[in-house]
């Protein structure tokens, strides 16, 4: 059983619902671009979240061919999202979990993710890139952070157009 | 312009602080908290004003401490506010102590100085007016040679 992993977490400006909805349906527009964070090349696939348990998450292609991330096994709007996750270097039957919660707090909500799993490859797995222990946590934690501050920072261009509309809808 | 120098502090309780700061100084959590398993946190960022401090709970294996168990902080942050004697009553009702009272100084300033729960000290200082160089020797007499 996996016994670490590092949550990264932050806090977004909207609602658990609102926030749980542009994680799953704005994906391919927050999540950053280029080889660092997307799965194959050539680093341009669109992300896509298939709603509803049993759904996949995959990177679709312009060639119509695509890559499953992952499957998810729980999709609680407003609440939590699990799903298995596989990087491209995975063999069948290796795999990670990723699961993300959604709470409540003052003026938004805190985006939790956890990554599980990385403790089950093998020592020499292309994936740890030559790291073990809680650096690799560290490492595959930062790259969540990185794509957590976007979408914070998409939340709060995307809740304040949402204000401006609903502030020049109430103009007389 | 971007700040450079970043204060990167350490404290018993992160989630705590982050709360205190947010309550007492109207801070935001800016960035992306890293928690390991045990609850302790790794790494936090909070911002204050459009000034960013970095924060994490202690890392005893590599020497990452708090001004509680190191016993005392070499280091005191400035934090201009628009009413020092409302911010630092604050504070005190959350649980800093009190160094020094607000009260107007030679300076042009309204500050007082506090230690926040968690060891760290704060001058929270109000501007009030600016006092030219040769009038501050004139407040500040035989005490200090103004340059």
């Amino acid at each position: 059983m996996t016994t670490h992993s590092v949550t990264v977490s932050i806090e977004v400006a909207a609602s658990p619902q609102i926030a749980f909805q542009v994680f799953t349906t704005q994906i391919d527009t927050w999540w950053l671009r280029g080889p660092k964070h997307r799965f194959l090349p050539p680093w341009s696939g669109k992300l896509l979240f298939e709603p509803g348990s049993g759904g996949r998450l995959l990177e679709e292609y312009v060639d119509g061919t695509s890559f499953v991330i992952g499957r998810v096994s729980q999709w609680s709007p407003g609440e939590r999202l699990v799903l298995s996750w596989h990087l491209p270097s995975f063999t069948d039957g290796e795999t990670s979990e990723v699961d993300v919660r959604f709470a409540a707090i003052d003026g938004g909500t805190r985006v939790s993710v956890e990554h599980r799993g990385w403790d089950r490859l093998r020592p020499d797995h292309p994936a740890r890139h030559g790291k073990a222990g809680r650096d690799y946590e560290y490492m595959k934690a930062s790259l969540w952070a990185e794509n957590l501050t976007a979408l914070r920072g998409f939340i709060a261009v995307h809740t304040t157009c949402q204000q401006q509309a609903g502030a020049a809808r109430n103009e007389p | 312009m971007k700040q450079i120098i970043t204060p990167y502090i350490t404290v018993k309780g992160a989630a705590r602080a982050i709360d205190f700061y947010k309550q007492v100084f109207g801070a935001v959590e800016s960035g992306a908290r890293f928690t390991e398993p045990g609850g302790r946190v790794g790494h936090a960022e909070i911002t204050i004003n459009g000034a960013t401090i970095m924060l994490s709970d202690e890392h005893p294996e590599i020497d990452v401490l708090s001004p509680e168990t190191r016993g005392g902080t070499s280091t005191m942050f400035h934090l201009a506010v628009a009413d020092a004697g409302a911010v630092v009553a604050l504070a005190a009702a959350a649980g800093a102590s009190i160094q020094r009272a607000v009260e107007e100084q030679p300076y042009g300033e309204r500050s007082g100085s506090i230690t926040d729960p968690f060891g760290h000290r704060w001058m929270i200082a109000t501007r009030v007016e600016d006092v030219a160089k040769d009038e501050l020797q004139r407040r500040v007499g035989e005490t200090y040679k103004i340059s």
